[in-house]
């Protein structure tokens, strides 16, 4: 955890280190498959295969198909054998991973430099000759049961999915998990990859490598996928609702989401700021109190309660929230806190609240850049949308945000139908209306 | 399977096949598996890890079709009787459903050896 001063030293560091190379050019392969990588001076490297055919997605009445997707990466396929895989990963030193987003599908390799080759190869054939086996088809569903009852067991994750799903219904209300009643068959995944398999939806994303090597390696080992058209999504439409999740846990858990800004429009870093503002994050480890409305709330009700804003930024639409936790007896009064502070916004932002809250979004944004795992995320969303968009320019994007700004899209969140998710003992809980 | 076969030399050799089809029939038939509705892939022999692990994989129906061509065996068997003409499993009908998933997974296994036996280098 940090502290706020070594906070502040980071973000100065920060500029020197955007001029040095975080250049991200998205170039495309002969076929179509696009490419993006972050060349830093690091031993090792990372490759990721995104696919732009995550949950949203998914076809009508396969709802987790994508689900099964992902667990279906490096298995069989006309080359190797899943064994060789994991065993020529182990032998080289490398990590596999898979992981699945409302937009996308993606597969990364993390590794030293000079098995970087391989690794692309790999990501070839996983996409152009996957055998989607039958009795591997088991062994998937077993994985996939066992997510979906883990992330049953999770009251986070299921009220965020039932936030997305009270918000969007389809498409971007799709749960990542598959649901229960899933029936996906090993044919259903043969179509779905034949769909969307295809170079136009493809992106290829790296660190540690140059652009340049990375493209080399796309236009032969991606020379057999067939081009493809690109995904379309149909546009997201925000609807909002109510949804109440009945469950025998200690806490009682309560969302309120707004309809939010896309991911990389002027307003999603007005959304980012307002985040920071209501904060509720803790910077000091084991802190009780923080500076933050949120924080500041959570702190008065105590006992473990936690208040948290959220801000989920997609290709064509967002979802802006604020995420109570506390035991049956307090949670009604945590929403309401977190509402109410929500409300104090968008009538008026201090300077100050707004210089703090500008410059935690500044830093976050800015070291999300530098974890592998989020600039890797990051470059994939916009490798997968075309447009590049560096850490300084993001940095920039946010100095034209002002308090005014900030207490206006707070204004425009509030006149959305809210969705409202609790969870817990339903009967202790609050109901959405009650809470305004 | 294993083992040195010459079969797809004799296959192409018309006057190979010439003499030795009659010779593979006439071994067919004094095997006797067809006579009790079986097929020759129904006869392999089971207990081996790479058939059990076959036979796993077979899909559900082909799988259930197995046992009930075997269970009809057994009635036979038991009954000290043999099929009918009309009811002896015609030669077209003997299909190797299993083999090409015993190749696969023998493959699989002799990779499996390999890489339990690898020696590693240093490029």
């Amino acid at each position: 955890m940090l502290s706020i001063s070594s906070a502040r030293k980071t973000l100065n560091l920060v500029p020197t280190v955007l001029k040095a190379g975080y250049a991200t050019a998205v170039s495309k392969t002969g076929n179509g498959v696009k490419v993006a990588a972050i060349d830093e001076s690091s031993p090792t490297a990372s490759v990721s295969l995104v696919i732009n055919a995550g949950a949203r997605f998914e076809p009508q009445g396969k709802a987790g198909i994508a689900h099964f997707v992902k667990n279906f990466g490096f298995k069989n396929n006309g080359k190797r054998s899943a064994f060789r895989i994991a065993r020529e990963t182990e032998l080289v030193g490398g990590v596999l991973s898979a992981n699945l987003g409302r937009e996308n599908v993606t597969f990364t390799a993390e590794c030293l430099k000079e098995d970087v080759p391989y690794f692309v190869e790999v990501f070839g054939d996983l996409v152009a000759q996957t055998k989607f086996a039958e009795h591997e088809f088991h062994g998937v569903a077993h994985e996939v049961a066992a997510e979906v009852s883990y992330a049953e067991a999770s009251p986070e994750i299921t009220v965020i999915e039932a936030a997305h799903n009270a918000a969007f219904r389809t498409g971007l209300g799709n749960s990542v998990y598959a649901a229960p009643y899933a029936e996906i068959s090993t044919s259903d995944l043969k179509k779905f990859a034949a769909d969307n398999f295809v170079a136009n939806k493809i992106a290829l994303v790296a660190t540690g490598i140059s652009e340049a090597e990375l493209k080399n390696l796309a236009n032969s080992a991606f020379s057999h996928v067939a081009a493809g058209s690109e995904a379309k999504a149909e546009g997201a439409k925000y609807y909002g609702g109510d949804v109440r999740v009945a469950q025998n846990t200690e806490a009682g858990h309560v969302a309120v989401a707004f309809q939010g800004a896309a991911a990389g429009t002027p307003e999603f870093y007005t959304a980012q700021v307002l985040r920071s503002l209501l904060g509720g994050d803790r910077f000091v480890k084991w802190s009780t109190a923080g500076v933050s409305p949120l924080s500041a709330a959570a702190g008065k009700i105590g006992h473990g309660a936690q208040i948290s804003a959220f801000n989920f930024g997609y290709s064509d639409a967002g979802l802006f929230g604020i995420y109570a936790q506390a035991d049956h007896k307090n949670i009604a009064e945590a929403a309401k806190t977190a509402v109410a502070s929500l409300k104090a916004a968008s009538k008026s932002v201090s300077a100050d609240e707004f210089k703090r809250a500008l410059a935690q979004a500044k830093f976050e944004t800015a070291a999300r850049y530098e974890t592998r795992a989020a600039s890797t995320e990051i470059l994939a969303a916009q490798a997968i949308q075309g447009h590049k968009v560096s850490a300084s320019e993001s940095l920039a994007a946010f100095d034209k945000v002002s308090a005014a700004d900030v207490s206006k899209f707070a204004a425009k969140l509030l006149s959305s139908k809210p969705t409202t998710v609790v969870l817990g003992r339903t009967s202790e809980l609050p109901y959405g209306d009650a809470l305004f | 399977m294993s083992g040195i076969t010459l079969v797809n030399q004799v296959k192409a050799s018309k006057f190979l096949s010439g003499v030795l089809q009659p010779v593979a029939n006439a071994f067919v038939n004094a095997a006797g598996y067809r006579k009790l509705g079986l097929r020759y892939d129904d006869v392999l022999r089971e207990e081996t890890d790479i058939i059990r692990e076959a036979v796993n994989r077979l899909p559900d129906n082909e799988g259930y079709e197995r046992v009930y061509r075997m269970k009809v065996a057994f009635q036979y068997s038991l009954s000290h009787t043999i099929a009918t003409k009309d009811a002896t499993l015609k030669p077209e009908d003997d299909i190797r459903y299993l083999t090409p998933i015993i190749d696969e997974v023998a493959a699989e296994f002799a990779e499996k050896e390999d890489f339990n036996n690898i020696k590693s280098y240093s490029k």
